[in-house]
Formats: structure tokens, sequence, C-alpha cells
């Protein structure tokens, strides 16, 4: 087997109600829950994406709780984290306030080679859109962060994001197969090596 | 039929159905060549129960519009007693893509195949061909089940259509068949039940032995299941397979003999009748080795201390220890008895141990026991040297005791020889059928069925372990370190005979942990951390009440128990002898007749350690005076262990049942199910207000809403914290659950001193979250609230006066009074030393009684709110003031600091009169001193009245010398502090 296999870790954050569990469910299972329980916790899932070169990236991926309530937790889930998406709702101005707030607290606290990757999620409510594609752009251009809206319900543009996330990730570790396969042991192991790989948050933003 | 379908659905999880099952056949040469025509051969081979097959159509569906999945397993027949398991499992061929299944008729060639017999059902073939991508070569079965087989044949034509139909919602059809998993899943074997744990593993809370893990770091998934599995399953079949308790009465004794031979009678050692000096014993010396020339009787020097060492020793005769005398019912099954020091001679560390002195003892032993004697006999014995283990057994029991195995350790000179070390002894018990007195179920079986019985009874593993520490008061460490080397050197060897049938891993060889049941009786040579005179002030002083307490707390095991640096996983029984070392003849004696050139300690022990499958309970812990003849006193421990009767076949069986129960535990939840599979039903839990001293407790439901068996376990939030704060706390912190079992966390809250000294500064509200990690998934937060209700209890004395009133009326902490504003003393303690110093107070049982816990919090309720006390004066009610009195002796106790500051301590016990004393109180600070004055006025004013001024002095000064100068560290003498206080209150 040639193909190489590299292990990161994710961390979904944003406000409550947004859609990170939704997003993930989307992502992982390739399904959408019409009515979903708030997450009180913590969610480990992996999915594994295959890039054009035979390469694949496996996200070991932390879905955390959206509830202010639970807030002071949060950096125990994204330590250590190579890569957060940020979520919003386009539809509620509030959310990007809140992301703006989860954003300045992943650069000051989280490893700083982080990706992280803005993401406005319920597309498919582009009728009650409340935060415009230009605003949110700017302002994730204005900080070097990845961009791009999506719909979990529809599916829009999720596997896109996460695969420009790989494809984003600095793929100089060892391949995780060597390490003895999946788990979350062996994926910190494979995360201190990255952290020397150290790049800054792209200034391309991408827009997929 | 019915019977197979239920006992295949038993193997099935809840969302899996049978729908079909026929038995049939499979020939080896069929299954090879894969020709369907051939009849078989001989008759023999449809009758060979190896050849047996059990297919069974299985439908699996997630939800009731969910799209329904078919499958197609082959079980290995069985005995119909015996449940499936998923080792049984032989193949599954999911029904879908090209699966398919057709029949045919099996040609004969061998006409006579049923030449006797009537026209017989013909037999047919059928054969299977796995659906999907892998090219599996199909199976061929045949069988004589027409109906059932069209059964089988109408079920897969069903499934294979629904299979075939495109499903009708948006969603892409998710047909993975990953329901199969878990049965086709190559499964560890079980664990072996059977073998006792080691106690030093299961001694410990599961929780603490899971491994480290935090909120988004789970730690060891994959072996925390197996712990949490393995300790659910013991549990499990040992509540279900108990069929009641045996109780087995042991008595242990230890005697470090010192060389001696036996010259006295040892029957008050062994609990048989009290020893008349006329029938002294006279140790058959004929026999005695060449070796040991030792004097063995007598003592050659005049011995001046004698008599009134007997006359001390008379009255130490322990009156709690019940002798169990003639009653035959009362007296011990088992005698162990562990003897240290039988052989002084230095050519014993080099010959091998002769029997001469073991035989001596043993014949002191049969005599001692006169009448009973004869109800015994030896079942055991090891020596090592100097040391030797001995078991008695009732001759009635004998036939219960199996597999007994001896091992011995040196741990002395060069780390080897045998002048230290320890001897051990290890028995198989299984109860006695017919004796089974507590058995539920036992009782009215007829004697046949007994027999047959007791050749499944489970068994109970006990432990005997006889040792000899290192000596000299400063070598605690070495005690220690030998503690862990004899543990690890002590190893019996097992031999074959626990090799039972599907037991092969048990090893050959196995620790003294390794037991249900562990004793351990030993010259430990720990001694009192206390001044030599302190301790021979504190031993003489009979009437100063809880002096072994107070010695105890300096005692070297203790405290290498306490600090889990050796025999942490033991427990002991109270003492309430007098120390056992050392007693030389030869040497200059204080008046109790200890020498002078020892230390007094309880060298000479009986611990213990159980499992949860036996329970002790400790009838009496005695040493014995009048037996002189050393320079240790023996001591003698009586036990109740009570064992779980159950049979061992049953036991088995349940275990293989509740292990298929667990089917898909080990999965990883996250990787293939999306789903959360526990709920907390109320993830938010508010436990209004709470106080001091007063437990306030809340279930927090969790369901298991998926599929297959969870297990949790609550985790810090990162590496330094703890699981939850101290003001909490969680039961249980692991658990698993079966599908839509519903299981409890409670939460309690405990507020202590130390926590409420710390919330009594600012934490009026106090919240935490929990984090509930699912093994091998997601994790829960649960949140908790309380409001905290400050108390005057563990506050500092500074604080107390500078409170502008009662602490809850306290609204801010800028409220306090400046420093040079404070009040004389706290108001609470004068309140509660103002109220018993009233008139109309009996003041009799004052810190004697035990207090009535529920007025002691309504007084201590008083004090936090500046409500009036509700009690009023009554000469005759004797309970109010003792819940005053205990009330006034814990909140003196839950200070901060001790009223005599712990710097000071050092110069208070060196006071050697009333005015230095006094003029001590300069150095206190002031609040300490006027509290220290009304109490200890207080305490002269019941000392006082009562009728023995003297003793009740005593008595008081035991009782608050402790707490008014407090030392944690134990530094301070405790004599020395009692005799300060005795200077303000007689």
């Amino acid at each position: 087997m040639s193909a190489k296999q590299f292990q990161f870790k994710l961390v979904l954050l944003g406000e409550s109600a947004v859609g990170k569990s939704s997003l993930v469910l989307r992502f992982v299972k390739d399904q959408f829950d019409d009515y979903r329980e708030s997450t009180i916790g913590a969610a480990f899932l992996t999915q594994t994406v295959t890039l054009d070169d035979q390469t694949t990236v496996k996200f070991e991926i932390w879905d955390t709780a959206g509830q202010e309530r639970y807030k002071s937790l949060a950096p125990m889930y994204y330590r250590n984290a190579n890569c957060a998406v940020v979520l919003y709702d386009i539809t509620s101005s509030a959310t990007l306030e809140k992301a703006r707030t989860w954003i300045r607290e992943l650069q000051r606290q989280a490893d700083p080679s982080i990706v992280i990757a803005l993401c406005g999620n319920k597309s498919d409510l582009a009728a009650r859109r409340q935060v415009t594609e230009e605003e949110a752009k700017k302002y994730a251009e204005e900080e070097g962060l990845m961009w791009a809206e999506t719909s979990a319900k529809s599916g829009e543009g999720v596997s896109e994001i996460f695969t420009a996330i790989a494809k984003k990730l600095p793929l100089t570790a060892p391949p995780a197969s060597a390490r003895g396969g999946a788990g979350r042991a062996a994926g910190r192991a494979g995360l201190d090596l990255n952290k020397q790989a150290s790049t800054q948050p792209g200034q391309d933003a991408c827009n997929c | 039929m019915a019977a197979l379908d239920t006992s295949i659905k038993a193997l099935l999880r809840p969302s899996d159905e049978v729908k079909a099952v026929l038995e049939a056949l499979v020939l080896p040469s069929q299954h090879e060549s894969g020709t369907p025509d051939r009849s078989p051969e001989s008759r023999s081979q449809l009758e060979d129960a190896r050849n047996k097959r059990i297919l069974a159509v299985v439908s699996h569906s997630e939800a009731p519009d969910a799209q329904e999945e078919g499958s197609v397993f082959i079980l290995k027949s069985k005995p119909i007693e015996r449940a499936f398991d998923q080792s049984d499992i032989l193949r599954v061929f999911p029904v879908f893509g090209d699966f398919s299944i057709s029949m045919s008729q099996v040609r004969r060639e061998t006409l006579d195949l049923r030449s006797s017999s009537q026209a017989s059902p013909s037999l047919l073939s059928l054969t299977i061909t796995q659906g999907g991508i892998d090219s599996v070569a199909p199976l061929t079965l045949c069988t004589q089940h027409v109906e059932a087989l069209r059964n089988v044949l109408a079920e897969c034509k069903r499934l294979k259509e629904v299979a075939d139909v495109p499903p009708s919602t948006a969603a892409p059809p998710l047909v993975t068949f990953s329901w199969l998993a878990p049965y086709t899943a190559r499964r560890a074997p079980m664990p072996a039940l059977s073998a006792p744990q080691d106690l030093r593993v299961a001694r410990k809370p599961l929780h603490t032995r899971l491994s480290r893990a935090f909120a988004g770091d789970a730690g060891d998934d994959a072996s925390d299941v197996v712990r949490i599995r393995d300790a659910w399953l013991r549990a499990r079949v040992r509540e279900t397979c108990s069929t009641g308790t045996h109780e087995l009465r042991v008595r242990i004794g230890t005697f470090n003999v010192n060389g001696n031979l036996p010259s006295q009678d040892l029957s008050s050692w062994l609990g048989t009748s009290a020893p008349s000096a006329k029938t002294a014993f006279i140790p058959p010396l004929a026999e005695v080795s060449p070796f040991s020339v030792a004097e063995p009787a007598g003592d050659p020097f005049e011995d001046p201390a004698g008599e009134k060492e007997l006359a001390a020793a008379k009255k130490e005769v322990a009156p709690a220890e019940k002798t169990a005398d003639a009653d035959p019912d009362t007296s011990p099954d088992l005698l162990v008895l562990g003897f240290q020091e039988l052989d002084l001679s230095t050519e014993a560390l080099i010959y091998a141990a002769s029997a001469a002195r073991e035989d001596a003892w043993c014949g002191a032993v049969f005599a001692a026991l006169g009448e009973r004697a004869g109800l015994y006999e030896k079942l055991a014995s090891k020596q090592l040297v100097g040391m030797l283990s001995v078991v008695l057994v009732k001759k009635a029991l004998r036939g219960c005791f199996g597999d007994v195995r001896t091992c011995a350790a040196g741990t002395g000179i060069m780390g080897l020889m045998g002048n230290k070390g320890g001897t051990a002894v290890r028995l198989v018990f299984t109860p006695p059928v017919a004796v089974s007195t507590d058995s539920k179920e036992n009782t009215d079986t007829d004697t046949t069925e007994d027999v047959e019985e007791k050749e499944t009874r489970g068994s109970t593993v006990l432990t005997f372990v006889n040792a000899h520490l290192a000596a000299f008061d400063e070598m605690v460490e070495r005690r220690n370190a030998d503690f862990h080397e004899l543990a690890r050197k002590l190893r019996f060897d097992l031999g074959a005979a626990v090799q039972e049938a599907g037991a092969a891993a048990v090893p050959v060889t196995c620790n003294v942990f390794e037991s249900d049941v562990l004793f351990w009786m030993v010259n430990l040579n720990y001694r009192i951390d206390v001044p030599d005179a302190d301790v021979r002030v504190m031993l003489g002083e009979e009437g100063w009440e809880g002096r072994f307490e107070v010695l105890l707390k300096y005692d070297q095991l203790k405290s290498s128990m306490r600090a889990g640096k050796a025999f942490d996983m033991f427990d002991e029984g109270r003492i309430t002898h007098l120390p056992t070392y050392r007693f030389n003849p030869g040497l200059l004696r204080d008046d109790m007749g200890y020498d002078l050139k020892r230390r007094p300690a309880w060298t000479d022990r009986v611990l213990y350690s159980a499992s949860a499958a036996a329970r002790v309970e400790q009838l009496s812990y005695a040493g014995h005076p009048l037996i002189t003849m050393s320079d240790h006193r023996p001591v003698s421990a009586e036990f109740v262990v009570s064992v779980d009767v159950f049979d061992r076949a049953a036991a088995e069986a349940a275990a293989e049942k509740f292990y298929a129960q667990l089917n898909g535990l080990e999965d990883a939840h996250e990787d293939t199910n999306a789903r959360v599979n526990l709920k907390i039903v109320d993830p938010l839990v508010g436990l209004g207000k709470v106080s001091y001293g007063k437990g306030v407790s809340r279930r927090v439901g969790i369901r298991n809403v998926g599929k297959v068996p969870c297990a949790y376990r609550l985790v810090p939030v990162d590496g330094e914290s703890a699981v939850h704060p101290d003001w909490l706390k969680v039961e249980p912190m692991t658990a698993l659950l079966l599908p839509d079992e519903l299981a409890y966390i409670t939460l309690t809250t405990y507020i202590d001193n130390a926590s409420a000294a710390r919330l009594n500064i600012d934490h009026k509200a106090l919240e935490c979250t929990l984090i509930l990690h699912t093994v091998m998934g997601k994790d829960h937060f649960i949140a908790v609230t309380a409001e905290y209700v400050p108390t005057c209890f563990a506050n500092s004395l500074g604080r107390l006066t500078r409170l502008p009133g009662p602490i809850r009326a306290l609204a801010a902490p800028a409220d306090l009074l400046a420093e040079n504003r404070a009040i004389n003393a706290p108001r609470e303690i004068m309140r509660l030393v103002n109220w018993l110093m009233g008139p109309n107070i009996n003041l009799d049982n004052l810190f004697v009684s035990a207090a009535d816990e529920t007025m002691v919090d309504a007084i201590r309720e008083c004090l936090d709110t500046g409500a009036e006390f509700t009690f009023s004066p009554d000469p005759k009610n004797e309970s109010a003031p003792v819940a005053f009195g205990e009330t006034l002796l814990r909140l003196l106790n839950s200070l901060t600091e001790p009223i005599v500051p712990v710097e000071l301590q050092p110069r208070c016990v060196d006071m050697t009169s009333r005015d230095e004393a006094f003029e001590m109180l300069d150095a206190f600070p002031p609040a300490a001193v006027n509290v220290w004055i009304s109490v200890t006025a207080f305490l002269h004013y019941v000392c006082q009245s009562s009728a023995e001024p003297e003793t009740k002095t005593k008595e008081i000064a035991s009782v608050f010398a402790p707490v008014l100068l407090r030392d944690a560290e134990h530094a301070v003498s405790p004599v020395g502090r009692r005799h300060f206080l005795m200077y303000f209150i007689s």
C-alpha cells in the first residue's frame, strides 16, 4: 500500500444551535436529522478524506457543546487541535459575533499553527439571511481564516470545506499507519510532531 | 423447536429477531467437494453431533419504519441446556446482492441406509451462496425437516425482496449490515472469573483502577472497558448465583516465642477454658533437637518483679474476649497459629529445620485444647527457620478443605536468610452442603442430591501468612520494604491442581493476595513513635479513656497503612489490649512488667483482607498476659468468615450468559455510530441550599438508549483536577449499562471542616460540571449548582471575633468588624458555655455519652442564625447538655487553628507548675486567651461538680487536650498536652 494516511485533530466551535453536530453528522455519516437535541458534552468522531494524490487525511473530530454554561470546558477539547471549524448561522448575526469571540480565543490560546475555518451554516435558509457573504468573507480575510458557507441539511459545501482543510494542513507528519493505526493516543503523538512543522494560518483565505 | 428459538434469541441483541430455524447437517465430504447430490455414507455421520448445524434466519431493524435487513446464521449445534454464545456462530450470510439459497433432493446411493425403519423422510440438500463481493465457496447442508426448510426458504425470499427494493426515502440507502459486526467479530475469550483476583487490586475502588483520563482525552478506553466489564461480570455472577452464605469460625494466633519451648498452658491463647495453675503443661523435652538446647522452661534468674507483673497481667485479661468454652458450636473451625523465633540457634539458619520444635509446640497446642483436642487434626504446617505456620481443622470439616498449599520466603540476612521472612498456607474451602444453615434453597434437598451437588460447589480461597519483619524502632522503612519483598517472594506452587476444564490460562503459581480471604499474623516489629516515658505513663493510666487510641495514632504500622506504604489493603480490629512487647525477665522492669530497654509496642498483630466474595467479622482481638514464657505475649483474634455458597456450574453458566449480554460493549461507538448511547435524564442538577454537616442528595438518571451495552466513567477536567469538588460526593464513579437500562448517579453534598473552612470565606454559589465519559464514546456534561450557607464551624478564631452578628447575617466580607473593634471571644463559644453553666443543667454524662445528632445539628443551626436555643435547662434532661457539650467540643475542633497555637505547644508541655502554666497564657493571642479561660473555667466547674472530681478531671483532660492543643503532625507529647490542661481544670 503506497498511500499515505495523516491524522489530525479537528474541533468544532460555535454558538449553540448553529448546527455543529449536524455538520459532523453530514460529514461523517451523510445523514441529517431535522430534530437534534442540544449537545451537552463533547462527541468524538472520525472521518477520512481522500485527497487527489493517493493521500488520505483522517480527521479526529471533537464536536463540542455550544451552550455558554459549558464554555469553560472548551479549551480542554481544542487543546492540541490542528484545525478548528468555527460555525455561525447565516440567519443570525449574533452567532457571527460569537464566532468572532471563539476565533479570538483560539488565536490567543490554541496552538499557534492551528488552521481555522469560519463556516456559515444553514445556507439552505438563504431567504432569512442576516449575515452577508461579503461581511463574513471580509472578516475571514482580515483574520487569515478559511471561509465557506455550508448546509448540513442539503449537504452543500460540507465535504468541500473538510477537503479544503485537509489540503491546507501540513502533510509532513509521518503517516498514521506507521504509528500502528488509529486511536486517540496515536493521534496525539502525531500532533506533537505537527507542531514543529508550524504553518501560520494561511494568508490566502479559501473560498470553496 | 420452541426451546431452540428461545435459546437463539438469547444470543441475539434486542434489535434482532429470529424468523425461522432449521436443524441441518453438514457432511465433511460434501463440505469439501461442494457437491450436493451425494447421500451420507453411513448412519453414523447423521448421528455425529459434530456434524449437526442450526440454521437461523435473523432479521434486524433499526426502527419500526426503517428498512429491514436479513441474514442467515449457521450455528454449531449444542445440548439444549447450554446457551449459545458467540463462538457458536460459524458463518453469517447477509441476505442481499447475490445471496441465494436453493434446495434439491439427495440422490440415494446406499439404499439400505435406513433399511430397518419404515419409510423415512427423504433427505433434502440446500446450498447457500454468499452475497456481496466476497467469492466464498457456497455452503451445503442437508436436512430432513421439510416444513422448517420451507419456512426458511420463504423467509429468505421475503428478505431478499426487501433488500432488492430501493428505499423510498430521499436519504441515501444505508444497507451496511453493520449490525452483523458484533456477531462475526472475533471476541476475546471470556475472562476466567473463578480464580480470586489479587486483593491489592480487588480492594481498590474500580474507578481508581482505570486509566488516567480527562476531558478531551479518553485515556485507554480499551483497557478500561475490560476492567469495568470484568468487575460487572463478577458482581453480577455473585449476585445471581449466591444461594446463601456459610459461616466459618477462624481463630488466629501469633506468638513470638523467643526460642523457648512450651512451658506454660496455652489454653487462654487458644480460647479454651481458663487455665488453672495446677494443670500447667509440661512439654515433652525428650524429643528436642540437639541444636536447640536453650533452657526450655522457667527462668533461671530470680524474678523480683514477677509478682507485680503477674498481678498487672491478671488485671488486664481482656474481659471482652469470649472464650468458647465447651460449646462446640462456637469453637473455631480453623485454628491458625503463627510462631516466630521458634529456634534462635545459629545452626537453625544453616541446617534444615527439624520437626522437633514444631512437634513440641503442636503437642502443647493439642494439650491446651484439652477435651476438645480430639475434635481437631493438623491440616497443614510450614516452617522456615524460626517461623512456623500451623493450621488445625475440625475433623468434621476436614473434607471441605482441599488443595492445601504452603510456601515460605526469607527476607533476613542478605535478603535471603530465614531469620526474617514469612511462611504461608493456602486452603481451598468448599462449604459442606448439609451444614449450610443460612442457605436459602438447599435446606430440603436429600442426601443423594447433596453428594452430587457437592461436586460442583463453588469454593473460596483462604490464605494465612505468618511473617516476621525487621526489628528496631528506626527500621520502619525497612519493615515496609520487607512487606513488599515478602509479598513478591511468597508464591504458592499450584501445580496442576486448578487446571479445570477451560481454565488453561490459570498460572501455575500464585501470590498470597490471590485469595478471597487473607490473614496476616505478624510479628511486625512496628513500634509506637512516642517518647518511651510517655508510652509507659499512658499505658499505666487506666482511667485514661481512649489512651490506646491516642497511642495508636503514633503506631508505625497504622501510619504505614494510612500512608499506603505497606499493608494498606488490610483491615485490623480495634486494639483494646496492652502492648505485647517487651517483657525481658532478665532486665529492669517498669510497673507494668515491660523491661526498660525497649519501648513497649504492639508488635504482634493480626490483619485481614477480604474480597467481595467473603465477609470477615472480628469477634475478639486480645493479648494473653498470663502466658509469660517469652519476651512477647501471644495475641489471638477470632473471626467469623462468611463465604458465598454457590454452585460452580451455575456460576459458570451465569457468567457465560452475562458475557453474552455484553456483546458489542467493546466496539468503538463513535466510529460506527454517530448516535448517542447514553442519555442523561436531566443534566442540570440544582442541589439547593447546602450547609455544614448535612448532606443533600440528588439522583441523576442515566439511560442507555443505544442498542449495545455501554460503560461510563467520570473524568476530571484536566490532569490536575479532581473528578468532583471536595464538597460533593459522587457514587458510582463508573458503571456499565445494558441496552434500555436506567441507572442512577447519586450526588451528595459533603461539607466537612476542610471544605467549610474554604467556602466560609466567600463561596456562596457552588457550581461544577461533571464530565461523564462514555467509554469508547462521547463525553456528557452534568452541571451541578448549589447555594452554600455559611457556618460558624471551621473558621479562624480571628474571623469569629470580627463577625458583627451571626455568621448567616454577614452579607459581605467588608462587613467584618475592624480588627481593633473585634469582640473578646467568639459569641458562639460563649453562648454554648453560658448555656452549659446555667442553672438546672445535668452535667453527669457530659463528654461521656454519645450525643443526639439531630440535637447537635439544631444547636449549630441556632449558633449560625443567632436564633434562641430551643432547649430549656431541665435537670432531668440528660441528652440536651450532652449535645451542647458535643457541639462545643466539635466547634473548638473545627477551628482552622487550635486555641493553643501550634508553635507554643512545645513550650506548654514543658510547664512544670500551675503558675508557670498560667504565665504561658501571656503568649497566647487575645481571643485565644479569652476562649481558653472561659472553656477551662467551665471544665473546672464540670470537674468540681462531679462525684469523683479526680477521675473526671483526667477524663475531661483526655478529651479536651487533643482538641485545644490540636497537633496534626503528632509532634508534641500527648502526655504533656494533657498535663498542661490539667493545671487549669483540676
